[in-house]
């Protein structure tokens, strides 16, 4: 019999140590509880790990041309550029709006009961890197979170609206504000919040409706919501 | 020992006198000479307006709109004809910069602008291709030659002057000529740089560059250390003229920013995309966000 070790979840952490049997008889759960740190503290220190590497992958020019998602180097093998490339901005203000938001995303799909966060990001954070530069044949590069955030704010809209009841409400309004926002945008007759610090880089509507389509799908095709949606 | 001076020295001693005189006259002379003559000047430019709005073509109009700039930019650097005097002006003319001095100079601007994203390419255009008294034509024609959409024009304008200086007048000596530096030399040197949309046919910016010597020589090596100057003023004067420009180039990218109608852009392929929410959306997607997390019925 193998034993495979997993990370536990909130609910079963609390139950630790714990075995639990596979039916199968062909491998046995052992939860162990991750590295004795709180879950609260290890998804603060993640949440900022990844504000820190956003403001590194700004304010280092070196460290900025590593990380954008770059066509040429895409296809020079360099992969880490599919993830790497949402947290590389073109200016102060634009990393300012675009973590905030998602800090605060991150934030209420915690509160809604969501984890597996990294999952979600590894893959959507590809996901969407990739179907940007197919769909868009003339990006060469692209930075910056709000692809990602729309990616979130697809699946905290999910979530609520699973949730039912008054969440039901705000997960239309909250969808109502971002495909609004993005129609706007992709019209030409949104406004223009946050300037970048070169006239060359232009604003990439079409990460948005990805970032949104991909969070609906990933929600939707989630464990959570496979139960929900059967219950 | 009696000792008796020879009959033909003797009689050539006169003689030798008038010649030293002679010389010494003609040295002093030439040295007053090369002392008041007022010093030397020498002045070689380029004119920008000339070049595009040649003699005749003042009133011709030329159709200038609002820039249209398709990102990213490829760029031409060119330095514009040197300016002779007569009629023919452009022809027959020695020039100050050799063909392969422009283009070493030309391409020392490259790597400063080559970083930026929204430049695709800068390419050295040989000043054979600009063709006089044609005006915005010719940069017409570069376009569709060359393919630039942005061509950055090169002008400048040096004097030089050598006057001479108190000790000059030991030159009458003739040794003095080639040991005493009484040459004061002045040179003065200005490369501008001028960029222009040639579709829209608008100066979208400029800067100067500037190189101020001066130095000492004989008036044997006069004209070898004019040149030398010449050549380190113009090199100076494209360093100071390249770290303007860029300074230009950010404050016209911070006047695009402030005034969009200042120049239009628009993306081509290759363009560099930001995913960005403006703060009035974050604010109401916050909102929203906000209001739902507070009253979010706790979990069973």
């Amino acid at each position: 019999m193998e034993n495979c070790f997993t990370s536990a979840p909130d609910e079963v952490a609390d139950q630790r140590p714990a075995v639990i049997p596979m039916r199968a008889g062909q491998c046995r759960l052992v939860v162990q509880p991750r590295l004795g740190v709180h879950p609260l503290i290890r998804e603060v220190l993640s949440l900022a790990g990844l504000v820190g590497l956003a403001v590194m992958a700004t304010v280092q020019p070196a460290f900025h041309a590593w990380c954008v998602l770059d066509r040429d180097a895409l296809a020079s093998a360099e992969v880490w550029r599919l993830w790497a490339g949402h947290f590389a901005h073109f200016s102060a203000s634009h990393l300012l709006v675009d973590a905030v938001v998602f800090v605060l995303l991150v934030g209420a799909l915690r509160c809604a009961g969501e984890c597996g966060f990294a999952r979600v990001l590894l893959i959507g954070g590809a996901a969407l890197s990739t179907s940007l530069m197919a769909c868009d044949s003339s990006l060469a590069r692209y930075g910056g979170l709000s692809g990602l955030n729309a990616l979130l704010m697809g699946w905290l809209v999910l979530r609520w609206f699973q949730m039912g009841g008054r969440q039901r409400v705000f997960a239309m309004a909250l969808l109502a504000v971002g495909a609004g926002k993005f129609s706007l945008d992709s019209l030409g007759l949104g406004a223009m919040g946050v300037e970048f610090d070169s006239v060359a880089v232009v604003r990439s509507h079409l990460s948005h409706w990805l970032g949104l389509f991909w969070g609906l799908a990933i929600a939707t095709f989630s464990k959570r919501s496979a139960a929900a949606l059967s219950a | 020992m009696k000792t008796s001076r020879s009959p033909r020295t003797s009689s050539s001693s006169p003689f030798h006198l008038r010649l030293a005189a002679l010389l010494a006259t003609v040295a002093l002379l030439a040295a007053g000479c090369h002392v008041f003559d007022g010093g030397t000047r020498k002045r070689h430019n380029s004119s920008l307006v000339d070049y595009l709005y040649p003699r005749g073509n003042h009133d011709r109009p030329t159709k200038p709109s609002v820039p249209t700039l398709t990102l990213p930019l490829k760029v031409g650097i060119a330095w514009v004809p040197e300016l002779g005097g007569g009629k023919d002006a452009y022809r027959h003319h020695d020039p100050v910069l050799t063909e392969a001095r422009r283009k070493e100079l030309a391409e020392a601007v490259i790597p400063h602008f080559k970083k930026y994203p929204f430049i695709s390419s800068i390419q050295t255009i040989p000043t054979a291709y600009l063709t006089p008294g044609v005006g915005f034509e010719n940069l017409d024609q570069l376009k569709a030659l060359l393919g630039v959409d942005v061509i950055a024009l090169l002008s400048f304008d040096q004097l030089q002057t050598s006057d001479s200086t108190e000790l000059s007048v030991l030159y009458w000596t003739i040794v003095g000529a080639y040991i005493i530096p009484a040459e004061a030399n002045r040179t003065h040197t200005m490369v501008d740089a001028a960029v222009f949309d040639i579709a829209s046919r608008q100066l979208l910016f400029r800067a100067p560059g500037t190189s101020k010597s001066e130095g000492l020589a004989t008036p044997i090596r006069t004209d070898d250390r004019l040149r030398v100057k010449s050549d380190q003023g113009f090199a100076q004067a494209s360093t100071n003229m390249v770290a303007n420009l860029e300074l230009e180039l950010a404050a016209f990218q911070q006047r695009i920013k402030e005034r969009p109608e200042t120049a239009r852009i628009i993306r081509s392929p290759g363009y560099t995309g930001g995913g960005a929410l403006g703060w009035g959306d974050a604010g109401l997607l916050a909102g929203v966000v906000l209001l739902g997390m507070l009253l979010q019925r706790p979990r069973a």
